[in-house]
């Protein structure tokens, strides 16, 4: 639950990360180290 | 999407990343993520001052190392800031990707900026390096976000309140 609504197409640091990550270097690079 | 395909393209030590020493663990591990698959240099912007710590974060290791442990910065936040604008002035930098700072601030100029092909910012608000980027991720402040932390929690317990009294 968020406290305010982002305007716009704001979202979570971490959501844009995520969706980068996950484009670039795919699914699997997730899991290895 | 277009700028992961921006991205795959970039050749090996083209890539710069400056991150946050505000950003959470979760989000330097994704950075860290990308680096290693761009072969990118990476360092965060140090924070000055004393902050505010429960007894628990007084326990545990200091920013810098946590961040080490990342391996977004080296034993210290900052020092290879320089580094990286040296490589955008000769070109060898050709794509920076920037995430909650303003690095106008911490000494890569916005001529320095100019010089890139691809400028990739994340930030909540507008500044001088979201004036010149090429992409911009707008992030979102701290009570737009999901409830994660204690605070979050709380706010969202006050919004829902609010909301159950209308």
């Amino acid at each position: 639950m968020k406290a305010v609504e982002a305007p716009g197409d704001a979202r979570a640091e971490w959501e844009f990360l995520h969706d980068l990550v996950h484009n670039v270097t795919g699914p699997e690079r997730f899991c290895d180290d | 999407m277009e700028i992961s395909a921006k991205l795959k393209k970039a050749s090996e030590g083209s890539v710069a990343i400056i991150a946050s020493a505000r950003q959470t663990n979760e989000e330097l591990w994704l950075l860290g993520k990308l680096k290693a698959r761009l072969g990118a240099i990476s360092d965060a912007v140090p924070r000055y001052g004393r902050r505010r710590q429960t007894a628990r974060q007084r326990g545990q290791e200091p920013e810098f190392k946590r961040r080490a442990v990342h391996g977004i910065c080296f034993t210290e936040m900052g020092t290879d800031l320089a580094r990286i604008e040296a490589g955008i002035e000769s070109g060898k930098i050709k794509t920076l990707i920037v995430f909650g700072e303003d690095v106008t601030k911490h000494g890569i100029g916005a001529d320095v900026l100019g010089k890139l092909e691809t400028l990739i910012v994340s930030d909540i608000l507008p500044n001088a390096t979201t004036k010149l980027a090429h992409y911009i991720l707008p992030g979102c402040a701290h009570a737009e976000n999901a409830a994660r932390s204690p605070a979050r929690r709380a706010a969202s317990r006050i919004h829902e309140g609010r909301r159950g009294s209308r």
